[in-house]
């Protein structure tokens, strides 16, 4: 599955708090196709329980149920028990782990018991190492990253690196937003999205992403591309790399740049036609920061969907035209690698 | 979200309809400040109304926060920081800077108070003290008296309040009887901050080789004055006009106080002024001296040749220019309204400067 088609979708609770019925009905006019319902708070829990059997769920690819975030009037049996539709649905319950009392009553659960890593107000589950305690008590469980959450613990992301490199095969959804240092969630920011895009590679593309950015019903598409651009930058980046070598805003450089790399083609005998093979060869990084994890353009390459591929392919061709313009004499130069480009 | 330029400036506007007069280099700037804070909008904030950057507020000052911007305005600025240590910040910063320089907007002066990352933690902290440099200071002042921001506001606000509660809470006599008192520690801070911009004026006299001294001797005489009085008013504010309709309790709690200055202050200081004027019935043809000396003034730095008439001369021949010696009348005309207002005789604004203005 391409990274460009991950599932993205939202939390109840962002988009109508208490009222699930409200959200689930504008996640589906906005055709959102996953979903999280939401019963942080303990009161909704049981409404949720009751309803869930009847709900209409339909074209919804992901479904899951997030548990209250506290008991207070409700025993840890009892907020089990009320769970136990969920399960019966197969729906994967996410808990935050400093409301479990004792390990013992959750694990029927099973691999549908997801354990959430948390904000830094919590004591527990915040870093790797925290989890892993609580996985050793609960070995079938799942994780639910919220990158918000290890990004507030550590913004360099060493932390959300480690936790997604130690649990990657226990990895069954993603939260996201922003968050501030109080805690406080909103929309993904532009600093966000770029702290989130340095990761994107290790978050594997079949598990979707539910935001919990409280948004207006209006903007619901307008967070999920955004979030869908953070967590797949890699049209964006292979788009910077190929300006790099065919469009270098140096002028100066310009058509030194481009001679260096047909002569890298020239030796391998690839046309500037054979899109694969171009991509394949051109130098990569310098779409990426010092911190990230370097990938090579042909990785970026295979991140891509045929759309993205062919949008890509597209716009090369574009910029070899108007190469070929700019310098007649390099069309004449390299004859093999200009066939085909009117 | 920002309110509207006639809601932020409601009680000028009826000052104004009370005198039946129109003071149109006070409305053009308002205007010119609306439009400025939009381009500032589209120039730096995303499309999509999202925030730039968590736990930061993108804070201007001068002109433009006091609803004052003329053409010329310059652009003083900080990314005001309130969290965790995040690169992003420093990231934020940077392309902040540079699309403002792309913009070619006039950037901030030479002191390295403004275009610049700023830190809650030692505007909250520092106060008083070795540690309190001039920087720190007078962002902190101008964070109190005059700024605004765009984008997310939330951190901008948080860093006010928990100013003010350290004006509060650690004012000994304050504490002892909010009720009966003046919040002295902050009091003392404003006018510290007055005798700071005048001293600091002659030093980058000294320091600058007298340039702009022309025009930073205007701005003292008007815009610099004008949040002097604003500051002093604030905390004179809770003896002329205490909350009303609050149990004892809830007055002498620091954040009933905090909630109050926060209000108090977060409007332009020439709207606090015309409240102020109002509230105590100031004299029409005061009222009229005041806010039209001050019009004049907006209008010379509004027009390009006088702006820059008052930014080139050199102090020993400025006796020559007539743009500075209209400058010099018309905030004579300024400073003696206000000063025949503070001092109205029988009345307790008189009295409260008379026992706390001077030591």
């Amino acid at each position: 599955m391409p990274y460009s088609d991950r599932i993205i979708g939202f939390s109840t609770g962002a988009i109508a708090k208490g009222d699930f019925r409200r959200a689930l009905a504008a996640l589906r006019r906005a055709s959102v196709k996953a979903v999280e319902l939401s019963a942080l708070r303990e009161d909704e829990l049981p409404e949720l329980s009751r309803s869930l059997p009847r709900l209409d769920l339909e074209g919804f690819e992901y479904v899951s149920v997030h548990a209250p975030s506290k008991f207070s009037r409700l025993t840890q049996q009892e907020v089990i028990d009320l769970l136990g539709v969920a399960a019966a649905h197969r729906f994967p319950i996410v808990i935050h782990p400093d409301t479990i009392e004792s390990p013992e009553p959750w694990t029927p659960f099973g691999q549908l018991l997801t354990i959430e890593n948390m904000d830094k107000r919590k004591p527990i589950g915040r870093t790797s190492a925290e989890l892993q305690e609580l996985f050793e008590h609960l070995p079938d469980a799942r994780l639910c990253f919220d990158v918000a959450h290890a990004r507030q613990i550590d913004p360099t992301m060493v932390e959300s690196t480690q936790i997604l490199r130690d649990f990657k095969d226990r990895i069954c959804e993603v939260h996201a937003s922003g968050l501030t240092a109080r805690s406080t969630h909103g929309p993904i920011s532009t600093a966000a999205s770029f702290a989130y895009s340095s990761l994107a590679h290790l978050i594997p593309s079949t598990i979707p992403i539910i935001l919990e950015s409280p948004v207006d019903e209006r903007l619901i598409s307008s967070e999920i591309n955004f979030a869908a651009d953070a967590f797949s930058p890699w049209l964006e980046r292979l788009r910077a790399d190929i300006e790099d070598v065919f469009d270098l805003r140096v002028a100066m450089l310009r058509k030194t740049q481009v001679e260096h790399f047909l002569y890298t083609l020239q030796m391998t005998h690839i046309r500037l036609d054979d899109f694969e093979s171009v991509v394949s060869q051109l130098p990569s990084g310098g779409a990426f920061e010092s911190h990230q994890v370097l990938m090579t353009a042909r990785d970026l390459l295979g991140m891509l969907s045929e759309e993205q591929k062919y949008q890509l392919r597209d716009y090369l061709h574009q910029l070899v035209r108007r190469l070929a313009a700019e310098f007649p004499d390099l069309k004449s130069r390299f004859r093999e690698q200009f066939a085909n480009v009117e | 979200m920002r309110l509207a330029t006639e809601r932020r400036f409601s009680r000028l506007t009826e000052l104004q309809e009370k005198l039946q007069c129109k003071w149109p280099s006070i409305q053009s700037a308002m205007a010119e400040t609306d439009r400025e804070l939009a381009a500032l909008e589209k120039l730096l904030l995303p499309e999509d109304g999202r925030p730039l950057v968590e736990d930061a507020s993108l804070v201007f000052f001068g002109s433009l926060a006091r609803g004052e911007s003329t053409s010329q305005s310059d652009l003083d600025w900080i990314l005001l920081i309130d969290g965790a240590v995040d690169a992003q910040h420093f990231r934020t910063f940077k392309t902040t800077q540079k699309r403002i320089a792309d913009a070619k907007k006039l950037g901030p002066g030479a002191t390295g108070t403004f275009g610049d990352l700023a830190f809650a933690n030692e505007l909250v902290h520092r106060i008083g003290g070795q540690d309190d440099t001039n920087i720190n200071f007078t962002r902190r002042m101008l964070l109190l008296l005059e700024s605004v921001s765009i984008g997310g506001d939330e951190v901008r606000k948080l860093v006010i309040r928990a100013i003010l509660n350290r004006y509060l809470a650690d004012d000994p006599s304050w504490t002892w009887d909010p009720d009966k008192r003046l919040p002295r520690f902050f009091l003392n801070d404003v006018i510290r901050f007055w005798r700071t911009m005048t001293v600091d004026f002659a030093d980058k006299y000294h320091d600058q080789a007298g340039e702009k001294w022309a025009l930073r001797n205007a701005k003292l005489r008007f815009s610099r004055r004008l949040i002097l009085m604003t500051g002093i008013l604030a905390c004179f504010n809770w003896k002329l006009n205490p909350p009303n309709g609050l149990s004892e309790g809830e007055r002498k709690s620091t954040e009933t106080a905090i909630a109050h200055f926060e209000v108090y202050l977060g409007r332009p200081p020439l709207e606090i002024l015309a409240d102020e004027l109002l509230r105590t019935r100031a004299h029409d043809d005061l009222c009229r001296r005041v806010f039209s000396a001050y019009d004049e003034f907006l209008g010379i730095l509004d027009d390009e040749r006088s702006r820059n008439e008052l930014k080139e001369i050199p102090r020993d021949v400025a006796h020559n220019s007539p743009t500075f010696q209209r400058v010099r009348t018309v905030s004579h005309q300024f400073r003696d309204a206000l000063l025949t207002w503070l001092h109205s005789p029988n009345t307790l604004l008189c009295e409260l400067v008379k026992q706390y203005a001077l030591f």
